[in-house]
């Protein structure tokens, strides 16, 4: 039996999934132009993002139409209000990309390329890998995958504070390239909070699909 | 939070329904919708302690030699609206006429087990049944008003089981018939007939006849499927003003009437009781993947 929701459900899936796709390129891209100091590449996703927003606009608003038209229960229910936040999670993903690309485009105005440590490099890989297991998660219903992403965050977390570490040594020898250290530390805050909104996401993912909160228990 | 299951009905253990959640230890919290909504059944049911209304335990019934009703284990809080789901023929009929022995009625049918009302054994051979009926009082799918007056369709039961002065009966059709959500569209025309009324009308008055005996447990089966939408509204509303001083047992085939009306839900299926919970519960995190199926409408 084919359900008229079932074709919904499966639109509204297609569409989140498209989201994260778009919210992985844009991190994907803004780490390469840090890494690489392709100033072209970081342009690319500075401005403002019509696709995303629009991607955006239209989940929220399938979200709604099922819920007026079908007032889903149990796991469509627990799925569409899954939908909703992870639509939103995915969306400031891509702004926090964005932000990174920024501060490349800045220190490369300001002829300020620091050479960042390779904690940086390892969190950017790390968060990279979070983000596509938080989608697999997605995709499959994975709940042991999501509870995964939800313990990886730890290392993120542990590698930010290695960053801040360095950037403090740094700023403490070299005072006067403090601005750039400190874009050093901007750009491993957001990779943080990608980090985090990756376990906040891989949460809806178990809500989803078991039906149970963990928001506020420990990973 | 408990379900009754297979299992527990074979060990016959009783199956309470906790409605006030106690602070959950458990790994399982409560879903987001659900804690918003557990505040709001807080709230409705702090004013009381939760009893039970309706005991029943290994409770069999049969037409003849076909089983109905396999081992029903479960407890029905009193004072609160219990729905009861299932696809057609799973019994919840059945277990309605059980209660109040509308089944004396059907030669083939025979029961075991315990049901208790109140702590009156119902199923007691030498029970008055004519009173049994009054304390449990029942709603048909299809408004059937006698085809009299309005004001003798309410008075019909009061005169037949009290001795009341007309001053008192005039009283008590008019507080029935308030009580009921009518009063208003019928004051002027008591003396009317019944059949004149809608078919939302007739079933609120059908429920203001029963109530007119103070019954302890109104059932009602399908009681809106013969309703339009804005009559039907009107019932569900009634049921929520009826809801603290009856026990409700309703029977709906309409998932969303059960989720708005009742507090507690229980899923039958093919004769046996699948899972029992609070409605938030069964309508957002049911436990058995049958009880997903079909209140999901993927059922078969
Ligand atoms: N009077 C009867 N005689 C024989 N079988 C009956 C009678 N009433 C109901 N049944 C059977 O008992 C089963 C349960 O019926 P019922 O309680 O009416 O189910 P529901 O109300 O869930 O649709 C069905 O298989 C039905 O055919
Ligand atoms: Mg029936």
């Amino acid at each position: 039996m084919t359900l008229e929701l079932d074709r919904e459900l499966a639109t509204l899936r297609a569409a989140l999934r498209a989201m994260a796709e778009s919210a992985q390129t844009r991190l994907a891209t803004a780490l390469e132009a840090w890494m690489t100091w392709d100033i072209d590449l970081a342009q690319s996703i500075r401005t403002a993002d019509d696709e995303i927003d629009q991607l955006e606009v239209n989940i929220e608003n399938e979200c709604m139409a099922i819920l007026a038209k079908h007032s889903p229960v149990a796991s469509d229910l627990r799925y569409v209000v899954a939908a909703l936040r992870i639509n939103t999670s995915f969306e400031r993903i891509a702004d926090l990309a964005r932000s990174v690309a920024k501060r490349v485009i800045r220190l490369d105005r300001d002829d300020q390329h620091p050479t960042p440590p390779q904690a940086l490099e390892t969190m950017g890989e790390a968060v990279k890998e979070m983000l596509s297991n938080t989608m697999r998660a997605l995709e499959n219903r994975d709940v042991e995958l999501a509870r995964f992403v939800r313990k990886s965050d730890a290392f993120v977390d542990d590698r930010n504070r290695e960053v801040f570490e360095w950037v403090a040594e740094s700023t403490h020898k070299e005072p006067a390239r403090a601005e750039a250290f400190i874009s050093v530390l901007m750009i491993a805050r957001s990779l943080e909070r990608i980090g985090d909104i990756c376990a906040n996401i891989a949460e809806d993912i178990m809500f989803a699909v078991g039906g149970s909160i963990v928001r506020h228990t420990p990973a | 939070m408990i379900q009754s299951d297979a299992a527990a009905s074979r060990q016959h253990q009783p199956v309470p329904v906790e409605l006030k959640s106690p602070v959950n230890h458990s790994s399982r919290v409560a879903n987001p919708l659900a804690a918003v909504a557990q505040r709001a059944i807080d709230a409705r049911l702090s004013s009381g302690e939760t009893t039970t209304e309706l005991k029943v335990r290994d409770f069999s019934a049969w037409y003849g030699d076909f089983q109905a009703l396999h081992n029903l284990e479960l407890d029905i809080p009193k004072n609160r609206v219990t729905a009861l789901i299932g696809p057609s023929g799973c019994g919840k009929s059945t277990f309605l006429r059980w209660i109040n022995r509308m089944n004396d009625l059907v030669a083939s049918a025979r029961c075991s087990g315990t049901l208790e009302a109140g702590g009156t054994n119902v199923l007691d051979r030498a029970l008055d049944v004519v009173e049994l009926r009054r304390r449990v009082g029942m709603v048909f799918q299809k408004p059937n008003p006698f085809p009299k007056s309005i004001y003798d369709n309410v008075a019909f039961g009061p005169r037949l089981h009290y001795r009341l002065k007309k001053r008192e009966l005039d009283a008590l059709v008019e507080k029935s018939l308030r009580d009921a959500a009518l009063w208003d569209e019928v004051k002027d025309r008591l003396d009317k007939s019944a059949l004149g009324l809608s078919g939302g009308q007739q079933q609120r008055l059908c429920i203001a006849r029963t109530i007119a005996l103070s019954p302890e447990v109104l059932l009602m089966d399908e009681p809106c499927s013969a309703l339009d939408p804005k009559a039907t509204r009107r019932v569900e509303d009634l049921i929520a003003e009826l809801r603290n001083n009856f026990t409700i047992i309703i029977v709906t085939h309409n998932m969303q009437q059960a989720a708005r009306v009742s507090d507690v839900t229980a899923f039958f299926f093919e004769g046996r009781l699948i899972e029992i919970d609070e409605t938030l519960t069964i309508f957002t995190s049911p436990k058995n993947p049958q009880t997903e199926e079909y209140v999901t409408g993927r059922f078969g």
